[in-house]
Formats: structure tokens, C-alpha cells, sequence
């Protein structure tokens, strides 16, 4: 017999928003930040409806009724060529993408 | 010739064809229009009248020189500025592609070069197609395009130029993306047609992905039968998209007796539908008995899913964002606020480059993807949108109707400014994230106008896997029988007049 999943804590706290903002690569001034973290914390909870939710007793499928898998083979189309890509860089040099170091110390 | 901004895409076409008419002419009715409108409508991003004369040119060359023109000769289309359109501004209305200019057109506005439309401009629409009111727009100068039936109104989104420059009259019909109800919803608003095609039946090959297991383009038009002829053109496999298919046709036909539709009773929490959008329905629900259609009611508490809809809509569509934008990083294109690691760049970049409602939905996706939550947040919506795949399947399918009817909406188009807050913001598109959750075709048409707003109300028509042209037949019924709203006037609109025919 199944049990239900122990109640987790508090779906998106400000500790756990500050984890997350890291994770997606986005920096937010201090008024973004007390604007979004209670409006995400908000949403958080609302979604939180979905483990409360018991399904219907079948797994997640891609379709609703039993088809054949078709194989498409993709023909990728010409891509751009390395002048037409640099000329949309931000910054390029020598013809590569420029970018900073990965660490600082390097 | 007077009034050709009027005109339906499938008359303008007609007329080029035999020469009625010139492509050029046509353009330049709908640049006069769109050139008198846009400075209350905001519909355009980009609008670049000398390069769509010189297009229409060249299909008036082709008719002189004796060749065959397409279905869409002349026609002129907008295009929602989240699709390609080589050498023109792809922008996606942020900040983070301001400049950006795309080198190729993506595979819709090939196939609709190939029928001789002409490209009329871009449209604007919510920054990376994310949102329901057209506000959210980083690039507009005007704060967003403006609902041409009632300037205080929002047009919808995110597929908001769209559909107000179809509606104002400065396209007849025009491209847009739909992955919750951004064809749908902003049709609804505007009082024009807007057609989500089932997943897989027109390429999104150039489109800027948001949600790829849920983006669809389409059209939105004034009439059904111009949404059909742009479908027809724009769809069909591409091996360029590995997600386009073939798929088996299913006969329209043109008579409606032995039809089965379900009218999808919203009796649940948080679905009702305001008194004026219900008496709309009702009355639209009515008229389809009269024309034939056997109707019966099903609940939507019973199906034991829908009100777990919107949340795993929310869910799914997010982390897919999350993953899909993660491209958007400063280093290959579009903004860069310089950083002394790759890391401190990247989030310089976003941080900057990104509005609020991006940002909002890249941490919520980038939550639902974390390790802690992954299961019981993104696994769980997935099981949500299988089993809801399974209930249309049911009620389509196995109990043999040929449509699912409910309002687009549950409200017509709010006031500018009205909804601030992200969750009731949301609860604009409860209606239309059913069908995009179970990649069915839906239909959104007007069905009269509501009693208090005297704004245009909608009805949505969902149908099978590829039953498009059932939808279609069906809407061109119900809309013979009922009217087409009429081109908008932003200036009657000030004094409380709207037209319908």
C-alpha cells in the first residue's frame, strides 16, 4: 500500500528563493528581490496543489491512446556560417565568441 | 478602391488573382490603416512599409509576367515578433534581443511567401510570449498594444498585435503563437478568430521556443474561412522541425446533422465565468442546437483533473522556459553587461535583460526542476497532463463527439493595469491551457457581445487530434448563422459604438 510523501517544509522560503534565483543565472536588484520572493512563494504554494492531487492509477504517458513510435529523421538545415553567427556576438575577436575567464583566478 | 483594409484575405487574393485588385494596392491600404491607427493601438514593433511595396511588387511582377499566384496573392500578414523573418528585427518584445536582426525566415513564413503573402511587419506581443494582456511588453514605447474595441481594455496575450492589428484592420490576417491560449485569448479580447492547430501540424522551425512540448503557430483572422486558408498554407512536415508530422485526414464535410458536441461545464472552484460571459455562452450553445449539433453536458468536477490543470500548466510551461532561455546567456547573442566570470555575466545579462514576468517563470521553472522538487512538482504535472490527455481522448474519442465547447475565456477583455498580480493574471487563460496541455486543435470565435462591457465574447470549440477541419466547419457554420464582428474603430470605441454584421 502506497504511502503519501511526508509533508515538506515550506514549499519557497526566502532562504530557498535565494538558492533558486542563483540556480537560474539571473541577478535581482534588492526591490526585485522584495517584489519576486513573496509573489514566487505565492505561486510555490498554489502549485503545491498538484501533490494533493491522487491521479487516476495510470503512469504519465506522451499520448492518450496507444500509438507506434514513428522515427522522423531531422535534415538539419544549413546553419549559419561562422560570419553570419560572430556578426550577432556580443563580442568577438579574431573570429570566436569572447567571454570571461570561468574563475576569477584564472 | 476604397476600403480595402476591409476586405477578407480570401477576397484579396481573389481579386489579385484576376487583377481586380494589385498586392500593391492592398498593401498600401493597410499601411494607411495601420499609419492612422498605431498611434492608439500599438500593434506594431516593427513596420516596414517600404520592404512589404516592394514584396507586393513582386507578386504583382509575377501576375503581369502570366504565373500562378498562390492562395495567399497579395495578402498581407503580420507576424508576432517571436517568429523569424530574415533581415527584420527579432526581439521577442525584450530587451534582451533588442537589435537582433534574424537571418533566416522561419518554416511558416517561407510556406507563406511561397502562397505570395506579403510580410506587413512585426507584431507586438508579452516579452517571450509570456502573458495574457499584451502589458508585458519591455519594447513597446506605449507600454503594449491597445484593445482597438476599447482602448482601456487590454487586447490579450501574449499574441497581443496580432490581434489587434487584425482586428483595427491593418492585416486582414496575421501569425501568432499559442502555447496556453496566446492565439485564443487575444482573438477573444480583439472580437476576431484565432486557431490553435493540433501540436505537430505547422513547424516551429524560427519560432523563439517558450514551452517546446506545448508551442503551436498559428493564425488569427477575421473570419474562420481566412484562419482556414493561412492554416492550410503554413501547415504540414518539415524536416526541419523533427516535431511536425503527417497525419491522416479527416473529412470536414459541410453538414452538421448527427454532429456531438460536449458543452464542458466549469463547476469548479475558481472557474466560474462572469454573468455576462455565461448568458453569451448560453446563448451560443443555442444557437448550435438550432443548427443541428446534439448537445450534452458534461462536468468538469467529474473528470477528477481540470482543477489540477492551471498549476500543472504552470509547472510544465515554466521549467520548459527555464531550459529553453537558458540560451539567452550574453555570450552568443543579445545583451551582454560585461562580468568578470562567465557566471557573474551571465546573471549581469539576464538580470538586465529579462522582465519581470521572464524572470518570474525561469526561478518558478528552475524550482520545479531542482532536485527537491522535481518529483513531486515537475513528475507529478506531467502525470496530471497525461491523465487529462486521457479524459479528451475519452470524451472525444471513445464517446464519439466531434467537439468539446466552452467560453475562450471567463471574462471579456479587463482594464489596463486591472490584474498586477501574477495569480489572478494567470486565471485569464484557465479556459484555453485544457487544449494546449492535451495538444488538441481549438478554435476561438466571437459570440456576440457581452451585456455590460458591450465587449465581444467567445466561444471555443476543441476538437480530435487533427480534426482541424472540423473545427473549421463547424465555426463557419456557427459564424453564418450568428455574424462577424466587424473591423474595429479605436475612434467609435471612444464614443461606445462597435460594429457587428
Amino acid at each position: 500500500m502506497p504511502t503519501d510523501p511526508p509533508d515538506p517544509p515550506r514549499p519557497l522560503g526566502p532562504d530557498a528563493f535565494r538558492r533558486v534565483v542563483r540556480l537560474a543565472r539571473i541577478e535581482l536588484s534588492e526591490e526585485e528581490e522584495r517584489e519576486l520572493a513573496p509573489q514566487l512563494g505565492e505561486i510555490a504554494e498554489w502549485i503545491d496543489e498538484l501533490r494533493r492531487w491522487k491521479g487516476d492509477g495510470e503512469e504519465a504517458r506522451d499520448t492518450a491512446s496507444r500509438t507506434t513510435e514513428t522515427v522522423v529523421r531531422e535534415r538539419a538545415p544549413a546553419g549559419l556560417d561562422r560570419a553570419e553567427a560572430l556578426e550577432r556576438a556580443p563580442e568577438a575577436d579574431d573570429g570566436f565568441f569572447v567571454a570571461p575567464p570561468i574563475r576569477r583566478d584564472e | 478602391m476604397k476600403d480595402l483594409h476591409r476586405l477578407a484575405a480570401t477576397e484579396i487574393a481573389r481579386r489579385v488573382r484576376r487583377g481586380d485588385v494589385t498586392a500593391e494596392e492592398v498593401v498600401r491600404a493597410c499601411l494607411d490603416r495601420a499609419r492612422a491607427t498605431e498611434p492608439e493601438v500599438h500593434a506594431f514593433l516593427h513596420l516596414d512599409g517600404d520592404a512589404a511595396v516592394e514584396e507586393a511588387r513582386a507578386v504583382d511582377g509575377r501576375r503581369r509576367r502570366g504565373e500562378d499566384l498562390g492562395p495567399l496573392a497579395g495578402v498581407p500578414v503580420a507576424i508576432k515578433d517571436n517568429l523569424a523573418v530574415a533581415g527584420r528585427p527579432l526581439t521577442c518584445a525584450s530587451r534582451m534581443l533588442e537589435g537582433f536582426v534574424a537571418p533566416r525566415d522561419a518554416a511558416v513564413v517561407e510556406s507563406l511567401r511561397a502562397a505570395d503573402a506579403v510580410i506587413l511587419g512585426k507584431a507586438d506581443l508579452d516579452e517571450f510570449a509570456m502573458g495574457s494582456s499584451g502589458e508585458h511588453s519591455a519594447l513597446s514605447k506605449a507600454g503594449g498594444a491597445r484593445n482597438p474595441r476599447d482602448l482601456e481594455r487590454v487586447p490579450g496575450g501574449s499574441s497581443s498585435g496580432s490581434a489587434a492589428a487584425v482586428a483595427v484592420g491593418s492585416a486582414p490576417v496575421a501569425l501568432g503563437s499559442d502555447t496556453g491560449g496566446s492565439l485564443r485569448q487575444p482573438a477573444a479580447f480583439c472580437g476576431a478568430v484565432g486557431l490553435k492547430p493540433t501540436w505537430g501540424r505547422v513547424s516551429r522551425r524560427g519560432l523563439v521556443a517558450f514551452a517546446s512540448s506545448l508551442d503551436c503557430v498559428g493564425p488569427i483572422a477575421r473570419s474562420v474561412d481566412d484562419a482556414a486558408v493561412v492554416l492550410s498554407v503554413i501547415e504540414g512536415r518539415d524536416p526541419g522541425d523533427a516535431t511536425s508530422v503527417e497525419w491522416p485526414e479527416e473529412a470536414g464535410g459541410s453538414r452538421l446533422e448527427g454532429w456531438r458536441v460536449g458543452v464542458l461545464r466549469r463547476d469548479l472552484d475558481g472557474w466560474e465565468a462572469s454573468e455576462e460571459m455565461e448568458r453569451s455562452f448560453a446563448a451560443a450553445v443555442g444557437t448550435l442546437r438550432e443548427m443541428g449539433c446534439a448537445v450534452d453536458e458534461i462536468q468538469a468536477a467529474e473528470l477528477g483533473v481540470l482543477e489540477v490543470a492551471a498549476p500543472c500548466y504552470r509547472v510544465l510551461s515554466a521549467a520548459e522556459a527555464s531550459a529553453n532561455l537558458a540560451r539567452f546567456d550574453g555570450v552568443r547573442y543579445g545583451l551582454r553587461v560585461p562580468g568578470e566570470t562567465v557566471e557573474e555575466l551571465h546573471r549581469r545579462s539576464r538580470g538586465a535583460g529579462f522582465g519581470a514576468e521572464v524572470k518570474r517563470r525561469i526561478i518558478l521553472g528552475t524550482y520545479a526542476l531542482s532536485a527537491e522538487r522535481r518529483r513531486d512538482t515537475w513528475a507529478q504535472a506531467e502525470r496530471v497532463r497525461s491523465a487529462l490527455r486521457r479524459s479528451f481522448h475519452r470524451l472525444l474519442q471513445e464517446e464519439g463527439r466531434h467537439a468539446l465547447v466552452l467560453p475562450t475565456t471567463p471574462t471579456t477583455a479587463f482594464a489596463r493595469g486591472e490584474r498586477s498580480e501574477p495569480l489572478a493574471m494567470y486565471a485569464s487563460d484557465l479556459y484555453t491551457l485544457p487544449a494546449s496541455l492535451a495538444g488538441l486543435p481549438a478554435l476561438s470565435l466571437p459570440c456576440g457581445r457581452g451585456e455590460e462591457s458591450g465587449l465581444p465574447a467567445s466561444l471555443q470549440l476543441v476538437g480530435r487530434p487533427f480534426g482541424e477541419s472540423l473545427l473549421v466547419c463547424l465555426g463557419r457554420a456557427f459564424e453564418d448563422a450568428t455574424g462577424r464582428e466587424d473591423v474595429a474603430t479605436p475612434e467609435a470605441s471612444r464614443d461606445g459604438v462597435a460594429g457587428r454584421t
